[in-house]
């Protein structure tokens, strides 16, 4: 990719494994259709938690490092996530503080999220107090609906988002 | 939120048809219209009879050819024309087709005779002036233009203002003066008069707000503006002075984003200790709830004194589990209950606020 | 954002501020260097010339040939061509201009520069534009009451000359106006080329159409190129002057009169203008055989005047003669042609591109004609009508527009005219619509009418109130703090901002524009228009005061105002210091559709035949130009073969016409390019 590599040398952390319990405990997390809810909107809306979110969020590829996922960087992890009845609250940490890539990794998580998870939630996406020089910037970006939506009409951009989302559905590992 | 309220909102009609999410709802100010848009790209226009209880029935849809979201919708005074903003930067300026109204068939078709290029990024709003002569514009390349109506459809470009330093959300004329304001992402509301020998200019910032302004509504004696914000508050801004405005009174009733606001006269008659009624103002956003507040003037209210305010009516959830994105009250006489409004489950509600 | 960052340099009063990173992608050649664990961090470090070093904190960290590993980094290189191509940065953009063009360069090249005869020597040339002694001029009058009048230009272009070569070392130093002579000539050239295929040919395609937009603010051009590559088709091709200068010093004075190739002279311009530095950069005016820039190093008037002020030279001092015009402080060589200084054609203190090219018009045109000027809504949008005299039908349409959103009227109302749609091929997209639009292109005779020419320029007010041009110069009066809440400074009064407690003093007053606000106690400061009509009053006064030869002369019933005719009338509303107080109306909304309408200024235009210039300056600048023709546009080999021979040039019409209308077009036309400015990738912005 043509553009300023901000962290040339990350730290790769091990991954954990996924989290077996959801799996086993719900057939539909064996439906790899990233594109469904992963519940019926028929049903009684079945309490969910980090974990979950965070099995939803672990694979994305980072935009820079494409062959590491965000788990692997730990951009994301499951404490970094609070669950509310109808908010989801995530924080990531970019590699470098000064790391350019932290817009495009917040919304390549929030449209992963747009994407898996019943419109009932509201989700707000954070880099994680004290871990970016323009984290206010960031977070500004991140949560304004409409900015997401123009970016979301920008095929440059959504052709990024897709090549990072690639992988997003295998949900960890 | 166990609150006894004077009013009830409540449900008038449900209109279903877009696609996608819908971002702005506009009553036209002479004729049975309301229209909304959305980012599927197109703009519905119901019609309405209000004989014996308001009905709404789609009258067309307007598959607008922008190539991307339709942001904002303003109708011209007059109620013939209409300007829509869209994220492919562009504005379309609408008329029906053929100039006989009475022919049904033929007032459905809308024609877009002119675009107005210039912005360099996504247009998120737009806005007539109260004579019809002036259209404003705003886009999140920082800048809001204000264009002159020409005869021929055409447009001039009157001026472009560079003031804000981010995306700019909102752009709002006030009701009678040839006042221009606008909110940004910059957490500030600029305000804009023309100098006739030379361009337009800013001559007020009002800050205050500590996140995004999402929308701007005056109220209707021109004496107040109202600013919505991500800060979760509603502020009024209070005339000071002919030039001078300063916020007088915060809002703090929502548990997300207000992204829309409107203020219109409200039922007559309905002022609580006799003061000057200064209307109704109704704020929606990110929680789904609709606020409505009567406004008065104090009877002994000093220059920086703020209205009187009660909120008279609530509704939670009003779309669903859905952020609702705009919000007008109709502009019909004897109709100023009604209001419309639409979200991000692409439907458009109407209601009516009624005596509880 | 509106225009390009380049553009927005140009005008600093826009305010825009920076939002953007630089984006320009960097390669790196990550040889990964074993790392050994336990290894101590490395520390950057900085030497003298400023190259940064990478160096290991190993053992013996003091070792300088062994031990802590000394490692030169890369310097990341941006060059301006990559800003003209990015959409969007403007801190980058104006860092580079600085480091790329600014005093401080030209200060190092001349002192790396070889001592004359050394092998490496350069000459160095200076040439500077008309707009910027009018700065220089008006702002170094002192800070005297309103009216003190302005420096001279020919004195002014003295001190800078003085200062140049004696305190710089140049060898030459010029004023462009010769080169734009040229341009205006080869502009005329071309737009009767223009005209000429347009009447021919039905269908305006293969570049070349009617009307016919000015080429000279880079500001404009650029513009044009990222979001209006619709408008490219009808741009002059001619060059602007700071490039003919270019030209003219490395293609014609250089090899033949200072004996040097292109590479051989470093020519530096001082324009009122930052985008020049933008324009110089292009790859057109890049010689590839020797490697060169036919302009090296662009500064702005601002910076010359730092460049004074570092040396400690007052420039507002007179120095010996310097009212001695026509000189030749150039050193030795007297073969050297002279190029007359200050030119000063009537019209625009723009260039007067739209007022030569009228004249042209009315030379080629048998019967008398009339003008008709008409302000659009302000005097930085004029309507300009040649009128026959006898029948009243149009002859030529032209406007003079200046400023972004007059431009922007332009571009709507030429592409309408023209058929073409605006903007970057919107109009398909929107189905079903625009069949009025296509009504309205094809009714052009109409109220509309299309026009033949537009001399457009990007700064309200024209060049003489480019970005790159001095401040007002601070006035007596108690100054208002000029620093807003983030700590930038700002021209409160411009904005549109009252500056004092009563924020809110808006109040109509009638005033002359030509004189400065007097207010009713100390003198407000400049606003930046009124400040712009003092450079503009600067640049006319030269012609005035120009060396008799010069003057013009006021033959036949010659318009030749200063300034192009403009009407003065329309109340003007200002932001008043004085009086007014907080209830003051605005006028009513009649009064700005007087001012808008404009009070159409119809005059009696001379009949053809008119010449525009004295005649001693006709003769010098005729023979002069017929030179540079004759030694610039020979066709080479035709030319060796006369100095083979051993004929003097001044016999030759032996050269074929054609090869000669090919180097002409060669040496002062250029092409413009659809920039497509579409970042992508991981660039995006959203």
């Amino acid at each position: 990719m043509t553009s300023e590599v901000f962290n040339a040398n990350p730290t790769i952390v091990a991954t954990a494994a996924p989290t077996a319990r959801r799996r086993a405990a719900h057939s539909l997390w064996l439906s790899d259709d990233e594109d469904s809810d992963i519940y019926d909107s028929d049903d009684e809306p079945e309490p969910i938690d980090a974990d979950e979110i965070f099995d939803l969020i672990r694979s994305i590829s980072d935009p820079e490092h494409r062959s590491m996922t965000l788990e692997q960087l730990a951009v994301v992890s499951a404490p970094q996530i609070t669950v509310a009845p109808s908010r989801i609250l995530i924080e990531f940490t970019p590699t470098v503080p000064h790391c350019g890539m932290s817009t495009l990794i917040g919304l390549s998580i929030r449209v992963r999220l747009l994407r898996a998870l019943p419109t009932r939630f509201k989700v707000d996406i954070r880099v994680k107090p004290g871990s970016h020089q323009s984290e206010h910037a960031v977070n500004k970006q991140l949560n304004d609906k409409e900015r997401v939506a123009a970016a979301l009409e920008n095929p440059s951009l959504v052709e990024v988002l897709e090549t990072c989302l690639q992988g997003a559905g295998r949900r960890g590992l | 939120m166990d609150i006894v309220l004077s009013h009830k909102i409540a449900s008038v009609a449900e209109l279903a048809g877009h696609d996608d999410r819908a971002w702005h709802v506009a009553w036209n100010p002479s004729k049975p219209l309301l229209a909304t848009c959305s980012a599927d790209k197109s703009v519905r226009l119901y019609s309405y009879t209000v004989d014996p209880s308001p009905r709404f029935s789609l009258h067309t849809s307007i598959p607008t050819g922008h190539t991307k979201t339709v942001r904002g919708i303003a109708w011209s005074p007059s109620g013939s024309t209409l300007a829509t903003a869209s994220f492919d930067a562009n504005i379309g300026i609408w008329k029906r087709e053929g100039q006989d109204e009475n022919d049904e068939e033929a007032a459905r078709e809308w024609e877009c005779v002119s675009i107005l290029e210039g912005h360099e990024t996504e247009c998120k709003s737009v806005a007539w002036s109260c004579s019809g002569t002036l259209l404003a514009s705003c886009s999140r390349d920082k800048t809001v233009w204000v264009w002159e109506a020409q005869p021929d459809a055409d447009f001039e470009c009157m001026g472009v203002l560079m003031e804000h330093t981010q995306d700019v959300k909102y752009v709002a004329w006030h009701p009678t003066e040839e006042i221009l304001a606008s909110a940004s992402y910059d957490d500030t509301i600029k305000l804009y008069l023309d100098d006739p020998s030379e361009d337009w200019f800013c001559f007020s910032t009002l800050t205050g707000h500590s996140s995004t302004v999402w929308s701007l509504a005056w109220s209707p004696n021109g004496q107040y503006l109202a600013s919505a914000s991500d800060d979760c508050t509603i502020r009024i801004w209070k005339r000071i002075t002919k030039h001078e405005w300063e916020c007088v009174l915060v809002l703090e009733d929502h548990e997300r984003t207000v992204y829309a606001i409107t203020w219109g006269p409200g039922k007559p008659g309905t002022t609580q200790t006799g003061g000057e009624s200064l209307g109704w103002l109704a704020s929606t956003g990110g929680d789904g709830r609709i606020n409505v507040w009567a406004f008065e003037e104090h009877p002994d209210s000093t220059q920086k004194s703020p209205p009187k305010h009660t909120l008279i009516a609530r509704l939670e959830n009003a779309h669903g589990v859905s952020d609702v994105n705009s919000i007008a009250w109709c502009p019909r006489t004897g109709y100023e209950d009604l209001i419309a409004t639409v979200g991000d489950d692409g439907v458009a509600k109407i209601w009516k606020v009624v005596s509880a | 954002m509106t225009f390009s960052g380049a553009l927005t340099l140009t005008d600093l009063n826009d305010y825009i501020t920076p939002s953007q990173a630089c984006i320009k992608p960097v390669e790196q050649s990550n040889a990964p260097k074993a790392r050994t664990p336990g290894d101590a961090t490395t520390e950057i470090q900085i030497d003298a010339s400023g190259a940064y070093y990478e160096v290991g904190q190993g053992t013996t960290s003091r070792d300088s040939n062994g031990g802590g590993s000394t490692q030169k980094l890369q310097t990341a290189d941006i060059s301006l061509t990559d800003c003209l191509a990015c959409s969007g940065c403007i801190t980058s953009a104006e860092s580079v201009l600085i480091t790329l063009q600014s005093h401080t360069e030209v200060l190092s090249v001349l002192a790396a520069n070889p001592s004359p005869g050394s092998p490496g020597h350069r000459v160095p040339v200076l040439s500077i534009a008309p707009q910027s002694i009018a700065s220089l001029a008006a702002a170094l009058a002192g800070p005297g009451p309103s009216g003190t009048p302005p420096i001279p230009l020919a004195h002014m272009l003295n001190r800078v000359r003085a200062f140049a070569t004696h305190t710089l070392g140049f060898a030459h130093v010029f004023d462009t106006t010769f080169a734009r002579e040229i341009v205006l000539r080869e502009h005329v050239r071309e737009f009767f080329e223009r005209k000429e295929r347009s009447g021919s040919s039905s269908g305006s395609n293969g570049g070349g159409a009617l009307p016919m937009l000015s080429s000279a603010c880079p500001g404009w051009v650029c513009y044009a190129e990222k979001t209006h590559g619709e408008m490219l088709p009808f741009i002059a091709t001619t060059k602007s002057p700071q490039q003919v200068m270019g030209t003219l010093v490395k293609e014609w004075l250089a090899p033949h009169y200072w004996d040097k190739h292109p590479d051989e002279v470093y020519h530096v311009t001082v324009m009122p203008c930052y985008d020049k530095k933008l324009e110089a950069s292009r790859s057109d005016f890049y010689n590839e055989q020797y490697a060169t820039r036919d302009v090296d190093c662009v500064l702005t008037t601002g910076e010359l005047l730092l460049l004074a002020q570092e040396h400690g030279i007052d420039l507002s001092l007179p120095v010996p003669n310097e009212d001695i015009s026509l000189s030749s402080t150039s050193t030795s060589t007297s073969v050297t042609p002279v190029l007359p200084d200050l030119l000063s054609p009537p019209g625009s203190s723009s260039g007067s591109y739209l007022h030569s090219l009228m004249l042209a018009v009315a030379h080629t045109y048998p019967h008398p004609l009339t003008l008709e000027s008409k302000a659009i809504r302000s005097a930085d949008y004029v309507e300009h009508t040649l009128r026959d005299a006898s029948s009243g039908s149009p002859v030529f349409r032209g406007a003079t527009c200046y400023g972004f959103r007059n431009l922007q009227n332009v571009v709507r109302r030429v592409g309408r005219a023209a058929g073409v749609q605006v903007g970057r091929g919107a109009a398909g997209r929107l189905a079903g619509g625009l069949r009025n639009n296509n009504r309205a292109g094809a009714a052009t005779g109409g109220a509309t009418a299309a026009y033949d020419y537009v001399e457009v320029m990007a700064c309200p007010g024209g060049c003489v109130g480019g970005g790159g041009q001095l401040r007002a110069p601070e006035r007596k009066a108690v100054s208002n703090t000029n620093h807003d809440a983030e700590g930038f400074v700002r021209d409160w009064t411009a904005d549109g901002v009252q500056p004092s407690a009563s924020a809110s003093n808006i109040s109509s007053s009638q005033e002359d524009p030509n004189t400065v606000r007097a207010a009713g106690t100390a003198e407000a400061p400049w606003s930046s228009r009124a400040w712009t009509r003092e450079v503009e009053r600067a640049y006319w006064g030269a012609a005035h005061q120009a060396p008799a030869e010069y003057e013009p002369k006021p033959k036949h019933s010659l318009p030749t105002p200063p300034a192009s005719p403009k009407p003065r009338d329309g109340g003007g509303v200002g932001i008043d210091a004085g009086e007014g107080g907080l209830g003051a109306e605005l006028p009513a909304p009649e009064c700005r559709d007087r001012a808008k309408g404009g009070a159409a200024v119809s005059r009696r235009w001379f009949s053809s035949g008119a010449d525009d210039q004295g005649a001693g300056l006709s003769i010098v600048v005729e023979s002069l130009v017929a030179r540079v023709t004759r030694e610039l546009c020979a066709p080479v080999r035709v030319r060796q073969r006369q100095e083979e021979e051993g004929v003097g040039f001044g016999s030759a019409d032996t050269w074929v016409d054609e090869m000669s209308e090919v180097r002409r077009r060669g040496l002062f036309r250029t092409q413009y390019r659809v920039v497509e400015s579409e970042v992508v990738g991981l660039g995006v912005k959203w």
